[in-house]
């Protein structure tokens, strides 16, 4: 009956009414235990069926009713609490119960209950428990490329049950130390946060024309192999992952089928328009501003929007076009390249978002003249937007302000933010998707020990083949 | 594909379903109905990389040798990647994998295992290597032969890691007749066996 009174409810006021990309953040601070909360993600599914336009599920309907016209920031704790201990959407678990366990308070279909037990018997697999037999089917699937052999799996199962987790363990070392996850596995990781493109990348066979024809030169502008190597590098041997964000580094091959770290302002090897590392130590911020990545993401902006929502969407897992990580800061967005931002459909995201990305600014993207490309030059907010020296925008992450790139990814590399989407990655890989809500528990204990365990990549897989969710078949 | 052959594949899936390790001979067989099945809901795909190795590791062929479309694109890595949960970002700005199977998996699946098992076939009559019971052009060995029964445990024992239960011996045995009740050539049997196996979901799924 509620879902239905919400229904006639938000027909009445979906004309007047619009998405709220600070719901997120205040249900969160509701309800901070949510698994939502503390190891997924809170998305605009929580009350949304659509957010353009604004079309409400039987939860976000029912808040709509209950705050009555108040204002949403101020009155939504006060309207979550009255709705708790109803049923929006009519499938037997209370709003609360739902938030808590982490399904869908407005989605019927999202209901989950506890994984039955096993009834019989089966004399082939621990059903409902761990079993390290499966356990090491999966490891060397996923970390060494290829299915344990007859051999293995016999000498596995001939060992005492006391003996199988540390020949587990060892065995995933020697996989993650193997060529598969060195080489293919991470880059394949990567590829959705480095987005690269052969066409005007280091093994490029576009040619730009030059002088009526006379010369020509291969359209590189940028060589994403560094980045690829430098992600490799940081998530290999237990290296502290943090630097992802941080490393003043580059990384290139050493000669002998491994990686090595190499300092200060790399010239390109190529003879064509940029493909080195212009950017001086002092500047760099890790994966972020490695010059592939301001090239491919910030092109000819004023404003890197792109670049920043990039940064933010690949290693603090929240992608701002979906309306996730909205964390408005007052008095923003200044719209300071004048593109009509500061409209108000526009305004709720961009109050996160511009202020993510002025830090951004100091760094070109596709430069103008050979070798600027990604390069720093304090005097491009002020040439690429007049408003600048006006205004004096002060760059925000996670309500922090900010002075640069540098200072961007250490507060980001130090959030809880950036622990969840790193453990959820690593995570998903292993699990073939999304955790479910039996899964979620595991999930949270694996991004709580990564600060323990030295922020170490290894470490987050070695936890995640330790939990039932991996190993219970 | 002949009928029988479609159906003995089904069977041979639902009994990789139920997750049935076993030895033919030392180890107590209980019935399929009286087992217990997970109440998890979860498989994780082997994906194209994963499949190619353990297909090439089990029947001894080059990855590039597995499948190829026109004689010259590879399947796995090429042609087919997606379907097979690869992705390609370089050339085709596919950046991540699907995340679940397409409706075309199965399909490429069964093209690939197919042209695995043919080409381990064609190698094995001049140069055996993987169906060494009896020459390939002789008629299939009978159902209570040492010569099948070796046959089918080293196909597990390759493709499955495991050895085979009763059930799934009977089951193969219907590829040693074709739809008429004649007898096969041991080569058509062992191309059928081969791709019977590695099309299980116990083979797709870890």
């Amino acid at each position: 009956m509620l879902g239905f009174t919400a229904l006639l409810g938000v027909g009445g006021l979906a004309s007047e009414a619009e998405a709220k990309p600070t719901g997120p953040m205040r249900f969160c601070e509701a309800y901070p235990e949510s698994p939502d909360c503390s190891g997924r993600l809170t998305t605009c599914e929580t009350c949304h069926t659509s957010t353009d336009p604004a079309q409400w599920n039987a939860y976000g309907g029912a808040l709509l009713g209950a705050l009555g016209g108040r204002d949403f920031d101020e009155g939504i704790a006060s309207a979550m609490l009255e709705l708790e201990d109803l049923d929006a959407d009519g499938d037997g678990e209370t709003n609360l119960d739902e938030i808590l366990v982490g399904t869908n308070p407005g989605n019927a279909e999202s209901i989950w209950q506890p994984v039955p037990e096993v009834e019989g018997a089966n004399p082939f697999y621990d059903l409902g428990t761990y079993d390290p037999r499966v356990a090491l089917q999966r490891v060397m699937v996923l970390y060494c490329g290829h299915s344990a052999s007859y051999e293995q799996r016999q000498d596995f199962a001939a060992l005492p049950a006391e003996d199988q987790r540390d020949a587990l363990h060892e065995t995933l070392s020697m996989c993650l130390d193997g060529e598969y996850w060195r080489t293919l596995a991470l880059r394949e990781l990567a590829d959705v946060r480095i987005t690269p493109s052969y066409a005007v990348g280091a093994d490029s066979d576009v040619n730009l024309s030059l002088g009526d024809g006379a010369y020509q030169q291969r359209l590189v502008l940028a060589d994403y192999d560094w980045d690829y190597r430098l992600w490799r590098y940081i998530m290999t041997d237990d290296r502290d992952i943090r630097q992802l964000l941080t490393a003043k580094y580059h990384v290139v091959d050493d000669g002998a089928g491994g990686l090595m770290p190499v300092e200060g302002i790399l010239d390109s090897p190529y003879e064509t328009v940029a493909g080195g590392q212009p950017l001086p130590p002092e500047h760099r911020a890790g994966m972020i501003t490695t010059q592939w990545f301001l090239m491919v993401n910030t092109m000819f902006s004023a404003l890197p929007r792109t670049t920043a929502a990039q940064a933010y969407r690949s290693y603090l897992g929240m992608n701002i076009s979906a309306s996730e990580g909205i964390l408005p800061v007052a008095g923003e967005p200044l719209d300071i390249d004048a593109k009509g931002v500061a409209a108000p459909a526009c305004a709720s995201c961009h109050s996160t978002l511009d202020p993510l990305a002025y830090a951004f600014s100091y760094y070109n993207g596709i430069g103008n003249e050979t070798n600027l490309t990604g390069d720093y030059d304090p005097m491009r907010p002020v040439t690429a937007m007049p408003a600048w020296e006006a205004e004096q925008p002060t760059s925000m992450i996670l309500g922090q302000p900010i002075d640069s790139v540098a200072a961007w990814g250490r507060v980001a590399s130090e959030s809880l933010y950036f622990r969840q989407a790193m453990g959820r990655m690593f995570f998903e890989h292993a699990l073939g998707g999304p955790a479910g809500p039996a899964e979620l528990d595991d999930l949270a204990q694996v991004v709580e020990t990564i600060p323990a365990d030295g922020h170490s990549a290894n470490r987050i897989i070695h936890r995640i083949i330790d939990t039932e969710a991996f190993g219970a078949p | 594909m002949t009928n029988r052959t479609i159906h003995a594949w089904l069977g041979l899936s639902l009994l990789s379903c139920l997750g049935l390790p076993g030895c033919r001979d030392d180890q107590p067989e209980p019935e399929p109905a009286a087992l217990a099945a997970s109440t998890r809901n979860h498989l994780v795909w082997k994906r194209y990389h994963a499949f190619a190795q353990d297909l090439s590791r089990a029947l001894e062929l080059p990855t590039e040798e597995l499948c190829t479309e026109l004689g010259e694109f590879d399947c796995i890595n090429d042609v087919h990647l997606a379907g097979l949960g690869g992705h390609e970002p370089l050339h085709q700005g596919l950046l991540e994998p699907l995340a679940e199977p397409l409706a075309t998996t199965p399909l490429v699946t069964e093209r690939v295992v197919l042209s695995a098992c043919t080409a381990r076939v064609e190698r094995d009559r001049t140069d055996p290597v993987v169906f060494t019971a009896l020459e390939l052009d002789q008629p299939a060995p009978a159902e209570d032969s040492e010569a099948f029964t070796d046959t089918v445990q080293d196909l597990y024992r390759r493709l499955l890691g495991r050895d085979p239960i009763d059930a799934e011996y009977t089951l193969l045995g219907q590829l040693l007749v074709d739809d008429e009740g004649e007898p096969v050539t041991f080569g058509e049997f062992a191309q059928l066996a081969c791709f019977s196996i590695a099309t299980t979901t116990e083979f797709s799924f870890i």
